[in-house]
């Protein structure tokens, strides 16, 4: 009987050796161009020059980009320093039964190896998308035992994904890409306790820095033990108390957990997504926020309970506050980045609109719903209600949102009209003969960190 | 939706351990011969060296890469004699005291405060579940080399409770590959992670406070018993690893 890495290498070998359903191909272009966005948008952040400059330190040879940086550093920092920024804010993908963001480290991988190993677009996607899908398929072999006691399965999981990735790019065989997984077994990374810290998106930025270590090591004729995942004192059985292997190693080719990942449109926790929609909605059927004078959201109990902020100080609390999303909706009729700014949360106008506004928990109202009434001093009432929330699985982001999205990422940073251009370079990554436009438009043309505060 | 506490007692006396003065003359001279032994050991496995050297090159991008020659060290230690959860603390002192030309004492004295912090930790998880399932002398080894990797770099109690973190969330290894040749890389690996973490927390980077103790952190995730006191009580004074 084959390993449980023979297996799964096995199915994911032979995926990457024809092109990938369109449908699963359209998913992974839509996931790319959502984290090419987030690694974009959070690239100047104080977590992103740490991990520049302890490379600085370290020497390291200039080698690699990091999306939306001018300097290069080498693999392993690259890695580390994409991953980190793909996935800081949690503003990445989602795979929502798992609640892995599988895309960040992923493209942390193919950024750090794209310079050495040159692919096409077409096997870049395919990595990308494949490396994807081996981690929510480790995942969910796990799930939800294995978050629930307290790892960062986007890290745990997401090295195993990574090593997958980077075997393809380094073109090992399908041996190699089992040796690759089970070396990367070992290297899991990622306990929740740092969640609210840098330390939470290091973790994907580190699984793709020890996914490739990983890949470089099968290459270099190293082996883990065979039946590291399904062995006593193995990957999983440590790792997890529920273990169910049919869902790492099921129906390869057959079913897709990439095709369930979702794209948040809002810089924030999910629960208050409905809220932030009828603030958006209502921003539409209001002149003047000064005409309101009390805002009710009638939304579900875990709305108040985890975003219940009332009136948030800086961005990071305003990150758990529904009412400050809708509040900044209706003010600026837009929430991305740039309402999360700690200059923006204490204006006087949105802290005005806040202080009207009230939360009604309703244990009728769904989670990705909500009830939004405003009630204007002149007495007519204006009233909206979300069904699903956008970016939920009953009600994808199309594609013109997440572009919205990724715009208000790329632009402030890279200029005008840069988003479009990577979408198209996204769009035709099956003809690139490379990746080289696709880095050139994620390079900054002129040293713009005076600019980054759009 | 984030319950990390503010404050932790286990953290707090590591970080105070391994940032304050040092003037404990044994303690001093049994980690200078640990250094002196692994030292001795590494020129010993000279042959094993340069293999792991070249299994390893592709893992930096330059000759004296030290978080790759920490990993390369501590490979080569726990390939030529049997490993503790001071070998990853011996390889990264090594490597980052040759990079930083730091003196003797100074190499010992994060030597003794990265063994000491990493003897201390096994004793307060140890049990035949952790052992079962970890690779003991990695996954405790990177606390106690991010402790003294720290000390060297002279970082402050903020910043070197920060490395802790950053090296906590990444403790690893599985036992399963014990016996083997990855169970080495593992300890090199956790030697060069510490680096790592204490470089990060340098410049700026932050992690949990409570990362061995919290509710979601090292010890509740990877440990069946926990016992604090083991790692609070007399630490600096009383020197478990001189035992």
């Amino acid at each position: 009987m084959s390993s449980i890495a023979a297996a799964f290498a096995q199915g994911l070998y032979t995926l990457a050796q024809r092109p990938l359903p369109p449908q699963v191909a359209k998913e992974a272009r839509r996931s790319f161009i959502n984290v090419i966005g987030t690694s974009i948008g959070a690239s100047m952040h104080p977590g992103v020059e740490a991990i520049l400059a302890a490379a600085r330190e370290l020497g390291v040879a200039e080698i690699a980009p990091v999306p939306g940086r001018g300097e290069r550093v080498d693999v392993h920092f690259s890695a580390l320093a994409t991953g980190f920024a793909g996935h800081l804010d949690d503003f990445d993908d989602t795979h929502l039964a798992t609640v892995i963001h599988p895309a960040a480290s992923v493209l942390a991988v193919l950024t750090a190896l794209a310079p050495e190993t040159r692919p096409t677009g077409a096997r870049a996607l395919s990595a990308f998308t494949l490396g994807c899908e081996a981690q929510l398929r480790v995942g969910v072999s796990i799930s939800p035992e294995h978050y629930d006691r307290g790892w960062h399965i986007t890290g745990t999981c997401g090295v195993i994904g990574c090593a997958v990735t980077a075997s393809l790019l380094l073109g090992l065989d399908e041996a190699g890409l089992a040796e690759a997984a089970s070396i990367a077994a070992s290297m899991f990374v990622g306990q929740r306790e740092a969640f609210g810290t840098m330390t939470k998106p290091y973790h994907p930025g580190k699984a793709a820095a020890n996914g490739i270590a990983a890949a470089r090591l099968a290459q270099q004729g190293q082996k883990a033990a065979a039946d590291v995942f399904e062995a006593q004192g193995g990957y999983s059985h440590s790792l997890s108390t529920k273990v169910d292997f049919t869902l790492m190693n099921g129906e390869p080719g057959e079913r897709w957990e990439l095709l369930f990942n979702t794209y948040k449109p809002y810089p924030c926790g999910i629960v208050a997504h409905p809220a932030i929609d009828g603030g958006l909605a209502l921003s539409m059927k209001i002149d003047d926020v000064d005409s309101i004078e009390t805002l009710t959201l009638r939304c579900h109990p875990l709305v108040p309970e985890l975003m219940g902020n009332p009136q948030p100080n800086d961005g990071l609390q305003a990150r758990f506050s529904a009412i400050h999303g809708v509040a900044a909706a209706l003010c600026d009729r837009q929430v991305g980045l740039a309402q999360y700014e700690d200059a923006r949360v204490v204006q006087d106008d949105v802290k005005a609109v806040r202080a009207r506004t009230t939360l009604a928990a309703d244990a009728s109202v769904n989670r990705d719903e909500v009830f939004i009434e405003a009630r204007l001093k002149n007495g007519s009432v204006v009233t909206h209600h979300v069904d699903h929330a956008r970016g939920s699985l009953a009600r994808p982001l199309t594609d013109d949102e997440l572009m919205d999205k990724v715009r208000l990422l790329v632009d402030p940073h890279l200029g005008a009209g840069t988003a479009a251009r990577l979408a198209a370079v996204v769009t035709g990554l099956d003809t690139a003969p490379n990746l080289d436009a696709l880095f050139a438009l994620c390079t900054p043309r002129t040293p713009i960190k005076e600019l980054n505060h759009a | 939706m984030h319950d990390s506490v503010a404050h932790s007692t286990v953290s707090d006396a590591l970080v105070r351990f391994a940032t304050g003065p040092f003037a404990d003359q044994v303690a001093q001279t049994g980690a200078k011969r640990a250094v002196l032994q692994a030292r001795a050991n590494a020129a010993a496995a000279a042959g094993t060296g340069r293999q792991v050297a070249a299994l390893l090159q592709s893992q930096g991008s330059t000759a004296n890469d030290t978080r790759v020659r920490a990993w390369v060290l501590g490979a080569t230690l726990a390939t030529h004699a049997p490993s503790s959860t001071s070998t990853p603390v011996l390889a990264a002192v090594i490597a980052v005291g040759e990079k930083l030309a730091a003196s003797d004492d100074e190499i010992a004295a994060a030597a003794a405060v990265g063994i000491e912090a990493a003897a201390r930790l096994l004793a307060a998880v140890d049990s035949g579940e952790f052992q079962s399932r970890w690779n003991v002398s990695s996954a405790v080894g990177i606390l106690g080399a991010a402790l003294a990797i720290s000390r060297l770099l002279k970082l402050d109690e903020t910043r070197t409770r920060h490395a802790l973190g950053i090296a906590a969330t990444q403790a690893a290894g599985l036992a399963r590959n014990a016996g083997e040749s990855m169970a080495a890389i593992e300890i090199g690996k956790a030697a060069a992670d510490a680096v790592e973490a204490s470089l990060l927390a340098k410049h700026g980077f932050t992690s949990a406070p409570a990362s061995i103790d919290g509710r979601r952190g090292f010890a509740a995730l990877m440990a069946y018993r926990f016992d604090a006191s083991l790692i609070t009580e007399g630490l600096g004074t009383h020197w478990v690893s001189l035992q």
